[in-house]
């Protein structure tokens, strides 16, 4: 019956992100319309021939109504064709995969890390709510949020690159090294990224925490004389992590497009490097496959964390079992 | 048909009868290569290690082909894997590359290059006649879109190029021409093999083989043991790697992981210079950040009022500020650099006072004000933008800025719609840049600006063979420019770049960064 249901509401959700998918890209590709300036002139460099930018927008369609540029696009996009990138003429996904694999590696280590962190940071600060260890935690995680992340990253590259010369200050990734012997090259990156999102969820987690801890059942463990540390893993951490998962999937989504300004200060080659570049280019299919992957991952991890909430709630799961 | 010879050469392997023939015919145009000059004081240069590069790179618009100049990586990876027939040293000076030899009937109109014996290609096949045909044939096919075409396409057709022999190369030019060693010297006339047409794994006659590419972030080379200098080059490697960022470059260089890095601007170049661990380049160069007039629009249709506005501007205070000090005051003119730049024009200088006088004369009473179209999309552009509107103010002039994304900037809708407007120019010749910025005509002769006086001593110029007869028509059409013309050129930009001590062998030109990108006379000392 769960699955019966589950199954129903992916499918539900998957038809709606298709939906989605296409809305976004149908408002991107207007809004390129109305940026200054045009792809093939942006390619070929300011001080051009204008018979070789004619060319070039011939040879890019970019002299068809809109209309069918976009209905072009949509329709290869559809039989798995990203396109061709205007600037260099290479298939588009070609180009982007890379940087969107440096950009997962990115996001997921910097989740990895926010995950146990926030748990472990915003139950810490419930059990000793209002005493030092709770402002020590909460005082400067909220300070970092307000720091913008171009603020943080050169802090860090002033102090561990350029003062202690201990990490890379730029993340010079190469294609055709193994990702792990570059690891060093990913640590400030992703402790910037960690910097601006930890406050949320540690302020979820101990927020969450704070009410479990007063619950009755917690009061009753510890009646029963049961170890701290025993009730806070078998008694209140299950029940701090369904309420999170929902902060967390918000937070991982916005790193899927977040990472931009954080890419720009290492100069990581990422996704959002590219899509920058893609806009001062013009090229229209690198921008608009760029905005699907995002826009795609963001509903992805949205379904996700819903289906992880229905699974991990004994009260939404029993619901199910009765509908 | 009584052939002249004009020779350009040197080289350090230079015959000694091509010296005395240099030397008769240019004397002064002789120079070494810095490079080497250093050498002598250093001692024997190290052998072997790879140098690393960080330098900024096109993105998306990156590539290989030579032909099609983006950003400056792509740049210079085909200063390392590429040879032009011609080229320009430091000083801005002419000397032949791979050619030995130019010679030319009496008219002017028919060219014989003998090339240069004994080059090899990175592929093992000898380098003629036939490979500079092909190069030249494939700047002129408009389908190829190379930068080259607009030099070449008014002087000739690819029919009208013809291998001789295996060492000599026949040109029949449209009308009789005397700077066609200087075109080719230019910087987009790259020399590529014979039958070329996809360049993704490029083969050159340059110090440096390719190796590996990965588009807007790194290319890797290693070193041509074939090279013709024999010893040269002294590294066995050179990787160039992106790093966009003028900060991000200059923390890349701190914490080595790069060893040079390109193009900084005037308040990291202090940094550099504060720091005994890093050595800076700076290069005097031709490159200008500019204003234009545009003449056909009030109020700058009266040259009194261009005049003036020349007058207004405190070229000092904008070289001091726009450029944090790293360049020289301008006179109006492009190309600083070149031989025949006329430096025995008066400087002008800041005189309000004349300029408010002329303005009077031209009927503007403290009531004169425009628009001025700008962006920062050059160095120091805005900066002197704001400065210009700013000391104008104190004359009296009124300038209203309208500052656009520099990305869009070029190809914005106002750019020459508007009475003023900020520019840039590279380093560029007096032949190329009168071709491009005062011919009559070409679109980015931004003012619009004509003078049937100027055309006169130009085409004189570019059928004159006596280079003191022709240094003074160029001083004649300079002249004009200097008093008419649509450009305020207030100062040329220096060109600064930094080093990691280790680094031995660079020394500035004014051509491009990091000593035009030629690495073949650089080593890195343990």
């Amino acid at each position: 019956m769960v699955t019966a249901r589950l199954s129903k509401l992916v499918m539900a959700r998957l038809a709606l992100s298709v939906f989605t998918l296409i809305a976004v890209s149908a408002v991107v590709f207007t809004a390129t319309l109305f940026l200054p300036g045009d792809p093939a002139r942006a390619a070929l460099g300011p001080k051009a021939d204008p018979a070789a930018v004619e060319a070039l927008r011939t040879e890019f369609g970019l002299d068809r109504p809109a209309i069918s540029q976009y209905l072009s696009w949509a329709s290869g996009v559809a039989s798995g064709d990203f396109g061709r990138s205007i600037p260099s003429g290479r298939p588009v996904w070609e180009m982007i995969r890379p940087k969107a694999i440096n950009t997962v590696i990115l996001t997921v280590s910097s989740l990895l890390a926010l995950i146990p962190l926030s748990f472990l940071l915003g139950t810490a600060a419930a059990v000793w709510k209002d005493r030092l260890p709770d402002h020590i935690i909460t005082v400067p995680t909220i300070v970092l949020v307000a720091l913008p992340e171009f603020v943080v990253g050169t802090v860090l590259i002033v102090v561990f690159a350029v003062g202690l010369n201990f990490l890379p200050p730029v993340s010079l990734i190469q294609g055709n090294r193994t990702l792990l012997s570059q690891s060093t090259l990913f640590i400030l990156p992703v402790i910037t990224l960690l910097c601006t999102t930890l406050a949320q969820v540690v302020r979820m987690v101990r927020a969450v925490a704070i009410e479990v801890l007063s619950a009755e059942y917690v009061y009753m463990a510890r009646l029963r004389g049961l170890s701290p540390a025993r009730v806070l893993i078998r008694h209140v951490f299950p029940n701090v992590v369904t309420p999170s998962i929902q902060t967390i999937a918000l937070n991982a989504a916005w790193l899927a497009g977040g990472v931009v300004v954080t890419e720009a200060v290492f100069q990581l080659p990422g996704i959002g490097s590219a899509f920058a570049d893609a806009v001062i280019n013009r090229d229209m299919p690198t921008v608009l496959a760029i905005t699907l992957l995002i826009t795609g991952t963001y509903v992805l991890i949205n379904l996700v964390s819903e289906v992880l909430i229905m699974l991990l709630n004994p009260r939404l799961r029993a619901q199910n079992a009765s509908l | 048909m009584k052939e002249t010879s004009i020779n350009i050469f040197t080289s350090t392997t230079m015959p000694r009868r091509n010296f005395l023939k240099a030397g008769l015919a240019v004397g002064s145009c002789i120079a070494l290569a810095p490079a080497i000059a250093d050498r002598a004081h250093a001692g024997e240069p190290s052998r072997g290690g790879t140098l690393r590069v960080g330098l900024g790179a096109a993105g998306a618009k990156s590539s290989l082909n030579p032909f099609i100049s983006t950003g400056d990586m792509d740049f210079a990876v085909a200063q390392s894997i590429y040879d032009r027939l011609t080229d320009f040293d430091g000083n801005g000076h002419i000397y032949n590359s791979l050619a030995e030899d130019f010679s030319h009937n009496k008219e002017g109109n028919v060219w014989k290059i003998r090339i240069r014996s004994g080059v090899v290609w990175h592929d093992g096949t000898p380098f003629s006649a036939k490979d500079v045909v092909y190069s030249l044939q494939y700047m002129l096919t408009p389908e190829n879109k190379a930068d080259g075409f607009t030099n070449l396409s008014g002087l000739m057709k690819p029919s009208d190029i013809r291998a001789l022999d295996d060492s000599t190369v026949e040109v029949s030019l449209a009308k009789p021409y005397a700077l066609l060693p200087q075109v080719l010297g230019s910087k987009v006339m790259f020399l590529v093999k014979d039958g070329t047409k996809d360049f993704t794994q490029p083969v050159g006659t340059g110090p440096f083989r390719f190796v590996e590419w990965s588009q807007g972030q790194r290319v890797t080379l290693k070193r041509n043991d074939a090279f013709r200098t024999p010893g040269m080059p002294y590294l066995d490697g050179v990787e160039f790697i992106a790093i966009n960022d003028p900060t991000a470059r200059m923390n890349a260089l701190i914490a080595d992981q790069v060893d040079v890095v390109a193009q900084l601007d005037g308040n990291l170049a202090r940094i550099v210079e504060a720091n005994p661990a890093m050595a800076l380049l700076r290069s005097t160069s031709a490159a200008t950040t500019d204003q234009f007039m545009m003449v056909g629009q009030k109020p700058f249709t009266d040259v009194r009022v261009r005049q003036a506005m020349r007058l207004l501007v405190d070229r000092e205070q904008l070289v001091a500020n726009a450029l944090a000090g790293y360049g020289r005051i301008g006179n109006d003119l492009h190309c600083i650099t070149d031989p025949d730049y006329a430096s025995a024009l008066p400087q002008r200088q800041h005189d309000p006072d004349h300029a408010r006088s002329l303005l009077k004369q031209a009927g503007y009473d403290n009531d004169l004000s425009f628009e001025l179209y700008t962006s920062d999309a050059a160095p120091g552009m805005l900066a002197s933008a704001t400065l210009i509107a700013n000391q104008a103010k104190q004359a009296g002039v009124k300038i209203d800025l309208t500052v656009v994304p520099p990305d869009s900037y070029y190809s914005g809708p106002k750019f020459k719609k508007t009475a003023m407007a900020s520019s840039d120019w590279g380093q560029h010749t007096i032949e190329s840049v009168f071709g491009q910025a005062y011919a009559r005509g070409a679109y980015w002769n931004e003012p619009d600006w004509t003078n049937d006086a100027f055309d006169k001593w130009v085409s004189m110029a570019r059928t004159t063979f006596d280079p003191s007869q022709r240094k003074d028509y160029l001083f004649e059409a300079q002249k004009i420019i200097w008093e008419d013309g649509g450009y305020i050129i207030w100062g040329f930009r220096d060109l600064l770049d930094a080093a990691n001590v280790r680094v031995k062998g660079l020394s500035p030109s004014s051509q491009r960064n990091l000593g035009y990108y030629r690495f073949e006379g650089i080593s890195l000392e343990a």
